[in-house]
């Protein structure tokens, strides 16, 4: 099925059944008012609704509504947060007064789930958690994503902390699949699924590459907190088993803001503005400066004949980047860089002192303004709009980086007549960069200048070299030797200005996503709703390298295009019935359909050298070179039809079963169509035991219970082989991989229990999940041996099991009239095992996620059968083994199981092979934690995240560490020291004994260069990830309603100011402990590849509503 | 009602249904590539020829030249190749790249039968041995007759390791069942893709029976394989096996330098090349310039082609040869590196420079040996005669890039001569005729592929001095590299059994059957 035929089915639709709708009943129109308790304060935004409709409003100012009211027994119902649902019958009054008595045991709570549909929390069979518009909005950075770390037990967010756009991969309970790609929890923004993903622009990783991958954020990054009412976020697969197989890790719902219902025009204003600090700096050493001789020989970073030299005394060039040289002293003089006269070529000698800016100085304040205008009206009669449009400028804490962002938001709700609603949301983005940073341990990010630059130069030195002109050919070619610059190309050290204001990373990213739908009454409790969504990303990208830079003396340019289409259509007639058995059995069935198309293009073209420096475009070729082309494009289509049957008795026993039944493209005619189930069911306990009565603190107490299976396909083309291309005119090689035809969709099969709980008037509440999930038949290429004629083979294979407990707790200690206090804490645990490979897979083993995951083949991520997944493996020291011993001084006999073997220069002894394990990258658990404090028109609050366990490798502290740079290499310089450990005695090559290590290092250098921070060392460079994060803090003040009532035209004024990332205690040395890697498009956790510095941010915001 | 929703159901699920799957596998149809099967076996020529020919280019300067002290890689700490550092990866990399080499060719080879395309059939053989002899001659026993099959319906992927000597025995055959279509002298239907021979038959004839020659004398150790027989009957009948007759034959791929054409060190610069990391080594330069009290008095003509003199006056102040010592501590590093000499950027990073396969003066040089250990008439006499023309050859062949270097280097006939008398290579002055011969061959193999570590481990020459700082491998030059982890994990009963007969474990220290240390046990 095409676009069009799509089109036309919907639209047949239509026209069958505006046929059908009878004609419209008679009206009438009712007046009120709303109070609170005190039956004289008007409640302001009060949801009106006729009962069995959904016909409503909301009220005004002063508590007032009034409503077109039909049938012939109206009812009205009225809800406002914290106040119990009242329903009120109309009877024949003209005027209603209603007073709204405080709810202290809510549990009624609505939540959205699957498919878009809103469901009372309390009937829900599995778990789903909320998170509203206010914790995400108010707080600005450049991904939304940011402010919902941490407040939901189980999901995960990892980055590698390289951009401004800072993506983030999102998980729910764990990685389920074998294609590392293939976790992340699917996004949904008002019932349309939506792209979260973005497209690699190169495929390399982010070590050592000097075609590294920028982040130029990911799909769901691009959102606009604005614009979002509120996000559910489903966690297990019962609870997405009807979105089917795109939803198998779970997903996040987010609801979009829709105009009021009361009658009128509202003008709301939110600006904000933000300050990003980077922050959490390495531990610099500020005693010695550079050198490599530990000092031995004057610093010189000129090569001086003595007729050059001020006191007539040449001096030859000794510099290094390292910092094993003399001792800073400001009495030493010593030729720096600064020392040269560019003018005169005059030398002056200058103090031996650090500079304290060398490394910081790069980094200025970042400001992010945020102005959002939102404008929404209500004809009060079912007919609302709203009209949003959000500016967001970003300048990021490097130079010459950052983004903005413009976005339109569009809804539009009509009742087209008593029967047909009309509902459509339109959303253009578009996010501009002249320069994303490039990231990663290589000379294309700007850090890496930073990393291997000179503590005794001031970043100024720097500047001046980029802005004076003078990184240019003449010093490029000097290659160092004769002293021009800062510039080493040999070393491969570039100037972090030129790579900023040169080196640029473009991107223009248009995005339309949005959705129209129509919802027929047909009959008392059957309705069709009939949807179509689309989700449309255009971007184009440019990536500039003038001459003179890493791996490329010519200059580079590339433009790529990637287009990302999705359109979905959709039917769901529902039918409701909850009058049976005096109201006794709920009942509702829903058969639904959808038709899903994909379609994905991108085109890249990359000049690898250009005829004329700093001339980008695609045509500026010097003769006899070719640019280099890909182009890909993939189509896939899934159909699916589903139902859901939900039972629910006295409002105690709940029971939802699912069926779904998926087509995928992706699969042979004989596999693509697959089915699969789910159930869940819950009860309230303390309704079903009666427990209220001899409990009386219980107010609310459910039991669930879900079981789900859901099937998967797999990627466009993977079921015949295809050539690979070559540079070679027509010439072609095979392809990596062999493919299986009759390859079987996959499976995830998920149980979860759960336990739901409030007590002493809710002041206390809890939320206990626990959680198996199982994936097997998964479809992923196991390696084979070259040898065989392939790298791999696409088929089904393996096992992967997660089990976790989530916890969720809430408390209100104080709720008073003027102050309020509640908290709540949420803790998860998940353990992953692999539990099975292909089948003649030798378990002794690793199956290693993806080649990228590894630091030069020094550090890797394995996983090994029957164990977690995703474990660091590298080298450590050497150590005794188990029941050594060596003789102390006194003669006595010491176990010496365990130590570090030291040889005779005084320095431990590295494996041989990187095949030591040395930590897992998945925490044992992670919590967090949020205060909320409110006292009259004040609030604060506190959020919190922790996670305790998990490793990371960092190359950034290798990096730093075995130059010198850091605090942690100067104990023992200069005179060396003596490492704890033992020596081994041998004969004939065999050790016979141990003998506790004497041996003074013979150089310090050496011992911390080559030994303790070389990168080769995994277990000295891998730190724990565990932390605690207060994440953010924010201070609001509302204006009281009678001031704005005052000033005529205010309804809502409020202001705030917010601060995140106040502190991290962490033992991970270098900036953040939630750190990954970038490699093509995925975020690899456990390895720290010179991430920018964390942020501290500090902001405020205004929030005006007319 | 109940007729709408009946007339709704059935409106809704029908065409859903009917139109659900109708066009998937158009959709699943993909619209970027070449189904496999769908090609001439000539589209796979190019890829193998040139890109076959940059592996090449690359594993010498990687591999070979830091394994044999050709170069080391004293830089930095983030290479240690020099130092035996060498890991699974690197194993599991060069382990694919012959093997998908050899696959390729194999697919060119099976196209070929189906197209009858006799003369891609030869030279898909020739390749085949080429790329494979590489592979075992790295690692031992490898699959060889169930090699490739995943690939074809019902084919194992558990191939079963061949005996390195089945192996050599398999090789042997192909190369035979290539020279019998060669002499049929089929024609070679798209010349302009060869740009090694111009698809000239007799040419790789040439090349096919010199690789012959050269796997032969790999294999000369082990007397059950009567390599030197074999030897003596190929030089015998030259219409069956012509061999290389002058550097005209060699083969070498020419690279035209304009892209795709363009060689492995197209752009790469100085410092990536040598000048940060890889610098030549002491043995090099023992090996080709003459010190008199501690003055350098002669140089081989070849070593300013290949290498350059350390510019900087501070480091270098006599403007002297100097090597690295290959194989060093870190300590010593700093130390021992200052100064020294480099690989010549000039001659090999150009978007033209070729790739070497095979040359000319190696089969002279195995022709000497032959001679000189008898397997061929003509003893010591002989052995000098093909010893000068190979010597003759290999300058001759470097002559030609002289120009290209930095400061422009001639080598005339003279200076041939003058370097035939000279200590370094004069046969008469020799002590052993056979390490003379090995140590040419050796100078002679630099840029070609991995065979100079072939040789070495074939003939114990050069006796090199393993550094201090090789720990890494117990201070053992590696004997093999080992079998990646995938080979271990997919198809480990077959691996372990090769690991076994070879007798030893899957590490860097275990001989191959061929190597002088399996067959004298040192």
């Amino acid at each position: 099925m095409n676009l069009s035929s799509n089109l036309k089915v919907l639209l047949s639709f239509l026209v069958l059944f505006l046929a059908f709708i009878p004609a419209m009943a008679q009206d009438r129109v009712v007046r009120g008012t709303v109070f609170e308790t005190d039956g004289a304060t008007p409640v302001i935004g009060a949801n009106v609704i006729l009962k069995g409709t959904v016909v409503g409003t909301t009220t005004d100012l002063d508590g007032a509504f009034n409503l077109k009211i039909s049938g012939s027994n109206p009812v009205l119902v009225f809800q406002f947060i914290g106040y119990a649902r009242q329903e009120v019958p109309v009877g024949t009054q003209q005027v209603i007064k209603v007073i709204l008595q405080e709810d202290l045991v809510q549990v009624d709570e609505v939540v959205v789930t699957a498919l878009g549909l809103s469901r009372e929390q309390k009937s829900l069979g599995y778990s789903v958690s909320k998170v509203d518009s206010e914790e995400l909005t108010k707080t600005v950075s450049g991904n939304w994503l940011n402010a919902m770390s941490g407040k939901v037990a189980g999901l995960v967010f990892d980055q590698a902390s390289s951009s401004p756009s800072g993506s983030k991969r999102v998980t729910l309970r764990g990685d389920v699949s074998l294609n590392y790609g293939s976790n992340e929890a699917l996004f949904v923004i008002d019932g349309v699924p939506v792209t979260s993903g973005t497209t690699a622009n190169s495929s390399s990783s982010n070590y050592a590459a000097a075609d590294a991958p920028i982040d130029f954020g990911n799909g769901a990054s691009d959102i606009n907190p604005d614009d979002i009412a509120s996000v559910s976020v489903l966690k297990g697969p019962a609870a997405t088993a009807l979105y089917g197989s795109r939803a198998a890790n779970g997903a996040i719902i987010i609801t979009t803001k829709s105009g009021r219902k009361d009658k009128g025009i509202g003008v709301t204003v939110n600006s904000s503005i933000t300050f990003d600090r980077a922050g959490y700096f390495p531990d610099f050493q500020k005693e010695y400066g550079n050198g490599s001789d530990l000092g031995e020989n004057e610093y010189s970073m000129w090569e001086l004949s003595s007729d050059m030299a001020p006191d007539g005394i040449a001096t030859p060039r000794r510099y290094s980047r390292y910092t094993f040289g003399e001792k800073y002293d400001p009495t030493k003089l010593r030729y720096l860089y600064a020392s040269k006269n560019w003018e005169t070529n005059e030398y002056t000698k200058l103090p031996w002192v650090y500079q304290d800016d060398w490394y910081t100085g790069l980094f200025q304040t970042g400001i992010t303004k945020s102005n959002t205008v939102t404008i929404d009206g209500s004809n009060g009669e079912g007919t609302n709009t709203r009209l949003s449009f959000t500016d967001l400028r970003n300048d990021w804490i490097m130079p010459n980086t950052g983004f903005q962002r413009q976005s339109v938001s569009l809804s539009f709700h009509s009742k087209i007549n008593q029967y047909i609603k009309l509902n459509a949301k339109v959303n253009y983005y578009r996010k501009q960069s002249d320069n994303m940073p490039g990231g990663g341990y290589d000379e294309t990010n700007a850090m890496y200048a930073l990393v291997w630059g000179q503590p005794v130069n001031s970043i100024k030195e720097w500047k001046k070299e980029y802005f004076e002109g003078r990184f240019n050919a003449i010093n490029w070619e000097a290659q160092g030797e004769n002293g021009n610059g800062l510039v080493f190309p040999s070393a491969n050290s570039y100037n972090p200005y030129r790579t900023l204001y040169e080196e640029l990373n473009s991107q223009n990213r248009n995005r339309v996503f949005g959705s129209v739908g129509l919802t027929f009454d047909l009959a008392k409790g059957l309705t069709l709703d009939l949807k179509s969504g689309l989700d449309w990303t255009d971007e184009f990208r440019t990536q500039k390298k003038p001459y003179y830079t890493t791996d490329h003396p010519s200059g580079f340019y590339r433009e790529q295009n990637t287009r990302e289409y999705e359109f979905n259509s959709d039917f769901m007639l529902r039918y409701e019935n909850n009058e049976q058995f005096d109201n006794r059995l709920g009942f509702s069935a829903m058969i639904g359909g959808n038709s899903m198309t994909s379609e994905y293009y991108n085109n890249r073209i990359s000049l690898s050298q250009l005829d004329i420096d700093g001339v980008y475009h695609l045509s500026n070729l010097p003769s006899g070179i070719n640019p280099d082309i890909y182009t890909y494009r993939s189509k896939k289509m899934i159909n699916s039809l589903y139902g859901l049957v939900s039972l629910s008795w006295n409002d105690t026993y709940f029971l939802d079963l699912t069926a779904r039944n998926d087509w995928s493209s992706t699969l042979a005619p004989k596999y693509w169509s697959f089915f699969y189930p789910s159930a869940a069911a819950s009860v309230l306990l303390d309704k079903a035991l009666n427990l209220q009565e001899s409990l009386s603190w219980l107010d609310f107490m459910k039991l669930r219970v879900s079981w789900a299976n859901v099937g998967n396909g797999t990627t466009p083309y993977s079921l015949d082989q295809y050539y690979g291309t070559t540079s070679f005119p027509g010439g072609y090689v095979l392809p990596g991989a062999i493919t299986d035809p009759l390859i079987k969709p996959e499976n995830v099969e998920s149980w979860e229990l759960g336990l739901e709980g409030k007590f002493l008037q809710n002041r206390v509440s809890f939320d206990l999940a626990i959680y198996d999930n199982k994936s097997t038949n998964q479809i992923t290429t196991v390696d084979l041996d070259q040898i065989t004629g392939a790298t791999g083979m696409k088929i089904n294979v393996g096992e992967v099991q997660n089990r976790g407990i989530e916890v969720l707790l809430n408390f209100v200690p104080v709720r008073s009239k003027n102050f309020n206090w509640n908290f709540d804490v949420n803790w998860s645990k998940n353990r992953n095992k692999l539990v099975s490979l292909a089948d003649d897979w030798d378990p002794t083993v690793p199956w290693q996620t993806d080649m990228g995951t590894t630091v030069g083949s020094r550090t890797f991520i394995y996983s090994y059968v029957g164990q977690e997944m995703h474990v660091i493996y590298g080298r450590g020291y050497q150590q005794a083994p188990e029941g050594s011993t060596y003789i102390d001084e006194n003669g006595n006999e010491v176990d010496a199981s365990g130590m570090d073997i030291v040889n005779a220069s005084g320095y431990p002894v590295l494996d041989g092979s990187p095949t030591r394990k040395i930590g897992n990258v998945n925490p044992d658990w992670r919590a967090g934690m949020t205060h909320r404090f409110s006292y009259k028109n004040l609030s604060l609050s506190a959020s919190f995240s922790a996670q305790y366990g998990g490793n990371a490798f960092s190359v950034t502290n290798f990096s730093l560490s075995y130059q010198g740079k850091l605090k942690n290499s100067l104990e023992g310089r200069n005179d060396g020291l003596v490492h704890p450990g033992v020596n081994e005695v041998k004969e004939n090559d065999v050790v016979v004994g141990y003998t506790k290590n004497t041996n003074v290092t013979s150089s310090i250098q050496t011992y911390y260069n080559s030994n303790v921070w070389n990168r080769d060392n995994t277990m000295n460079n891998t730190f724990d990830t565990s932390f605690l994060k207060l994440k953010e803090v924010r201070l609001d003040y509302n204006v009281p309603a009678r001031l704005l009532r005052k000033t005529g035209f205010l309804q809502k004024a409020g202001v705030g100011v917010f601060a995140t990332n106040l502190f991290c205690w962490t033992d991970f040395p270098q900036y953040d402990p939630e750190t990954g890697m970038l490699n093509g498009n995925q975020i690899y956790k456990g390895i720290e590849v010179m991430s920018f510095p964390m942020t501290r941010s500090y902001g405020v915001n205004v929030n005006l509503s007319f | 009602m109940k007729k709408i929703n009946k007339i709704l159901t059935s409106a809704l699920i029908v065409p859903v249904l009917a139109a659900c799957t109708s066009d998937f596998e158009e959709i699943n149809t993909n619209p970027n590539k070449t189904l496999v099967g769908d090609i001439k076996a000539s589209a796979m020529f190019e890829p193998i020829l040139y890109n076959g020919a940059k592996v090449w280019l690359n594993y010498t300067w990687f591999w070979n030249d830091e394994l044999i002290q050709f170069t080391a890689f004293t830089g930095g700490t983030t290479r240690s190749e020099h130092r035996y550092s060498i890991t699974e990866q690197n194993w599991g990399s060069v382990w694919d790249t012959y093997s998908r080499y050899a696959n390729n060719i194999n697919h060119m080879y099976d196209l070929s039968l189906e197209q009858k395309d006799r003369s891609l059939e030869a030279v898909a053989l020739t390749f085949r041995v080429l790329f494979m002899s590489n592979l075992t001659d790295m690692f031992g026993d490898i699959p060889y007759a169930e090699a490739f099959q995943g690939r074809l319906p019902g084919g194992t992927k558990t191939p079963k390791f061949d005996s390195q000597k089945e192996v050599y025995e398999q090789m042997f055959a192909d190369l035979d069942s290539a020279n019998a279509i060669y002499a049929t002298n089929p024609v070679f239907l798209k010349p302009e893709l060869d740009g090694m021979y111009g698809g000239s038959m007799e040419k790789w004839r040439k090349f096919n029976n010199s690789l012959y020659l050269r796997l032969l004398c790999r294999v000369s150790g082990r007397t059950e394989m009567n390599a030197g027989s074999k030897i003596k009957s190929i030089l015998n009948d030259p219409s069956t096996y012509p061999v290389f007759a002058s550097n005209e034959d060699n083969a070498t791929v020419h690279f035209s330098g304009a892209d795709p054409y363009l060689s492995e060190f197209a752009i790469t610069n100085e410092g990536n090349f040598t000048s940060s990391g890889r610098k030549l080594t002491e043995q090099l330069i023992k090996m080709t310039v003459v010190t008199e009290n501690d003055v350098q008095t002669y140089q081989d003509p070849r070593l300013p082609v290949i290498g350059k003199k350390n510019p900087s006056t501070a480091t270098n102040p006599s403007n002297v040869w100097k090597g690295t010592v290959a194989g060093c501590t870190q300590e010593e590093q700093s130390t021992v590196d200052r100064g020294t000499s480099w690989l010549n950027y000039k001659v090999f990073c150009r978007p033209d420079a070729p790739g070497f396969f095979m040359d000319y003066a190696e089969v002279q040089f195995i022709l000497a040996e032959a001679a000189l250990k008898g397997w061929i008439d003509g003893g010591e006499a002989k052995a000098k005669e093909y010893y000068t023309a190979a010597v003759t050859a290999s300058l001759q062949k470097w002559a030609e890039f002289g120009p290209l270097s930095e400061t422009p280097v001639t080598i005339a006939e003279a200076d041939i001569n003058t370097f035939l008398a000279s200590k370094l290579a004069s046969w008469d002055l020799a002590t052993s005729k056979e390490e003379l011969i090995a140590h040419q061959k050796y100078l002679a193999l630099f840029w070609t592929g991995m065979e100079a570590y072939h040789e070495y481990r074939r003939t114990g020459y050069p006796v090199l001095t393993i550094g201090a700082g090789t720990s890494f491998n117990d201070f053992i030059l590696p004997t093999r590299f080992a079998y990646p982890n995938t080979t271990m994990a997919t198809n480990s009963a077959n691996a372990q059994e090769a690991l076994k007969r070879m007798g030893g474990e899957n590490n860097m220290k275990t001989p191959v059957w061929w190597s002088k240390k399996a067959i004298s046990g040192n």
